[in-house]
């Protein structure tokens, strides 16, 4: 077995790439000193972020993050979160081509919702150039995928529905959810969105989300009362 | 006829691609067997993605159009599983409306350039 080892390099003036690798909670767990620019060594072993081959065995871990939540909330929301977390688990194992698997983690602090999926596998903007059979930029080849109908797997149904609807639901709870993939970058929050290009490469594709407890609340009320 | 489709007879969750597909071909079944009404139902399903309503219902509009939902009707579903499907309808139709365009496209493109 290999002791596997990722080094992540980053230039702390770049401040999207820092407040983004912030959110996920990896500079928490390792202390890290945001003004001495310094090389980050992370062992899978000690990360929480956790290896999945199948997505029935990744969607469990959705309920036991509501569980560590400080306010008991309804049966109704695990299968919200369950959901919604599933189209962008779905969008990871199909569209990846990884070889690693999909990594994921997540976890409640104060009354916010964090969870980030990763794959290591080709990124979207080689995946849309692939797909479309003529070269297009990073970012151009993000705003493409994000469009509904849009989708890169060649199937006999209709694709690309997905990203869009766990968009529209972080806007109803006003949460963030950001986005890298290659040297693409896009944040949203709530409605504003943004898109950026980075510096360097990012291998795959992060996506991280953060919503507060108390939206998520209100949201889970208001599907209860509609049913 | 009537034919009733139980979906925890097929999965416990509207979820994977799978799924979908094996939704896809009891819909097929039905349809060939010229029933008049297909019922779908969802009952103690609380777990939905677009993948799911895409690989299964959406293929049926994509090919046939809206038009099919007159033939489908689906019970026991809950608000979730109903904006997800409508999320997912609504893009088969966006599809299904562009899939004619370039239909017609192609066929004025193919006139003219026998003229």
């Amino acid at each position: 077995m290999f002791d596997c080892k990722i080094t992540i390099r980053v230039n702390s003036q770049n401040k999207e790439c820092y407040e983004f690798m912030n959110n996920l909670g990896i500079y928490e767990h390792y202390n890290y000193d945001r003004d001495k620019n310094k090389n980050i060594n992370l062992d899978f072993k000690n990360i929480k972020f956790k290896k999945y081959e199948r997505i029935e065995d990744a969607l469990p871990i959705v309920g036991k993050i509501l569980d560590t939540a400080p306010v008991k909330f309804s049966k109704d929301l695990d299968g919200i979160m369950t959901s919604k977390l599933g189209e962008i688990f779905l969008n990871a194992f199909n569209h990846a081509k990884s070889e690693i698997g999909v990594f994921c983690s997540g976890y409640i602090k104060s009354s916010v919702f964090y969870f980030s999926i990763y794959d290591a596998g080709v990124g979207i903007h080689n995946n849309v150039k692939e797909y479309l059979g003529y070269d297009i930029s990073a970012i151009d080849a993000l705003k493409w995928a994000f469009e509904r109908g849009h989708s890169t797997l060649k199937v006999d149904y209709p694709r690309g529905a997905g990203l869009d609807l766990f968009d529209s639901f972080t806007k109803a709870n006003n949460g963030y959810f950001d986005l890298v993939s290659g040297k693409a970058y896009r944040k949203m929050h709530g409605n504003c969105e943004k898109y950026n290009s980075l510096d360097y490469e990012f291998l795959g594709t992060i996506i991280s989300i953060s919503i507060k407890s108390d939206k998520l609340y209100e949201y889970s009320l208001k599907k209860e009362s509609e049913d | 006829m009537l034919s009733i489709i139980k979906v925890k007879d097929i999965s416990p969750m509207a979820l994977s691609e799978d799924s979908g597909l094996s939704l896809r071909e009891k819909i097929s079944n039905a349809l060939n067997s010229n029933s008049d009404k297909i019922q779908i139902d969802f009952d103690n399903i609380s777990i939905f993605t677009t993948m799911f309503f895409n690989a299964s219902i959406g293929y049926f509009i994509l090919n046939c159009g809206s038009e099919i939902m007159k033939k489908i009707e689906l019970i026991n579903l809950s608000s979730l599983g109903r904006e997800t499907f409508e999320h997912s309808k609504e893009n088969a139709e966006i599809i299904h409306r562009k899939k004619n365009a370039e239909a017609i496209d192609n066929i004025t493109t193919r006139n003219i350039e026998e003229l």
